[in-house]
């Protein structure tokens, strides 16, 4: 696989356009990890945006319950 | 200083009425005007010899050229007040869509840190984190970042093993300003602010460590897309060097 970038080397002030060949089973690494992080950052955001649901609901009945809503 | 019998009565002092001046007085007048002198800012890409407390001096060896103090106490030349505490050292502006970004020439040890604005455009149909690596380690599970996801009340915070500094979704864009820097124990430490345009907007706090081992420099940096071509026609870059005197 190759992979496009660009350097820069603020000592010399170039800026180039440059290439990098890695290895598919590399490459297929990098993907894997990147539908593994992925899927873990959406795990998280669904735990988190349930524990926020279920935090709200026992606060607004707790609040219903002092009288406060 | 003591004065020899034949320096004295050199001169005459007419205001004075013959009065004569001894050479004493003239060195001491002299004297005074050398240090008058020698405190007045001197431009040059070397640090004048025999500096004394409190002499400036412009440095232009550097550019932009830097204003100096020369600290008595410590024998070392400061840099003062605000001036040059940042200077930009690189400003990349991508013109067709790339996977990394390289910036090599740093050197770490003679900054205070760094600071990178990652202005950053996802061409992609997925969405794609962002890494930040150092010292040519691209193994990404050699890194951590810890990181607290901001939308509006809700908050996710998380641990994840790389050293990912910014996230944009298929097709949207990502501001982040990096402080970058190494601990005085040696680790690679970065934090990232990322405002992110996720339906609406979105907050990313992180912090960032290569935790596998410890760097002697920081001499390059490396930015890469986790989707091939994540780094979008008219993504922006731009890197500040802090260095306080």
């Amino acid at each position: 696989m190759k992979l496009k970038g660009i350097k820069v080397d603020i000592k010399k002030g170039e800026i180039k356009e440059v290439f990098e060949e890695i290895p598919d089973e590399e490459y297929q690494k990098r993907l894997e990890e990147v539908k593994k992080a992925e899927e873990e950052r959406e795990k998280r955001r669904l735990i988190e945006a349930k524990k926020q649901e279920i935090l709200e609901r026992l606060a607004q009945e707790e609040l219903k319950k002092e009288g406060k809503l | 200083m003591s004065t020899s019998i034949s320096r004295l009565y050199n001169f005459v002092s007419d205001r004075d009425a013959g009065i004569p001046i001894k050479a004493q007085k003239v060195d001491d007048e002299l004297n005074q005007l050398i240090t008058a002198c020698n405190r007045k800012v001197l431009i040059s890409s070397s640090a004048p010899s025999s500096p004394i407390d409190g002499q400036t001096w412009i440095d232009i060896s550097q550019d932009p050229p830097v204003l100096k103090v020369y600290d008595g106490t410590n024998s070392a030349w400061k840099m003062i007040g605000t001036y040059n505490i940042l200077t930009k050292v690189a400003e990349i502006d991508v013109s067709s869509d790339s996977d990394y970004v390289d910036i090599t020439g740093l050197d770490g040890n003679n900054e205070e840190f760094y600071i990178l604005e990652a202005t950053i455009k996802n061409p992609t149909g997925s969405n794609s984190e962002y890494h930040l690596f150092v010292e040519g380690d691209t193994t990404v599970t050699n890194y951590y970042n810890q990181y607290l996801d901001v939308d509006g009340t809700s908050t996710t915070p998380n641990r994840a093993n790389n050293p990912s500094f910014a996230y944009a979704l298929a097709g949207a864009s990502t501001f982040a300003v990096v402080h970058i820097t190494k601990s005085p124990t040696g680790y690679f430490h970065f934090t990232s602010h990322e405002s992110r345009h996720q339906d609406n907007i979105f907050l990313c706090l992180r912090a960032g460590i290569k935790s596998n081992a410890t760097i002697s420099n920081i001499t390059q940096l490396r930015i890469q897309a986790q989707q091939t071509g994540g780094i979008g026609t008219g993504s922006r870059f731009v890197l500040f060097r802090a260095k306080i005197g």
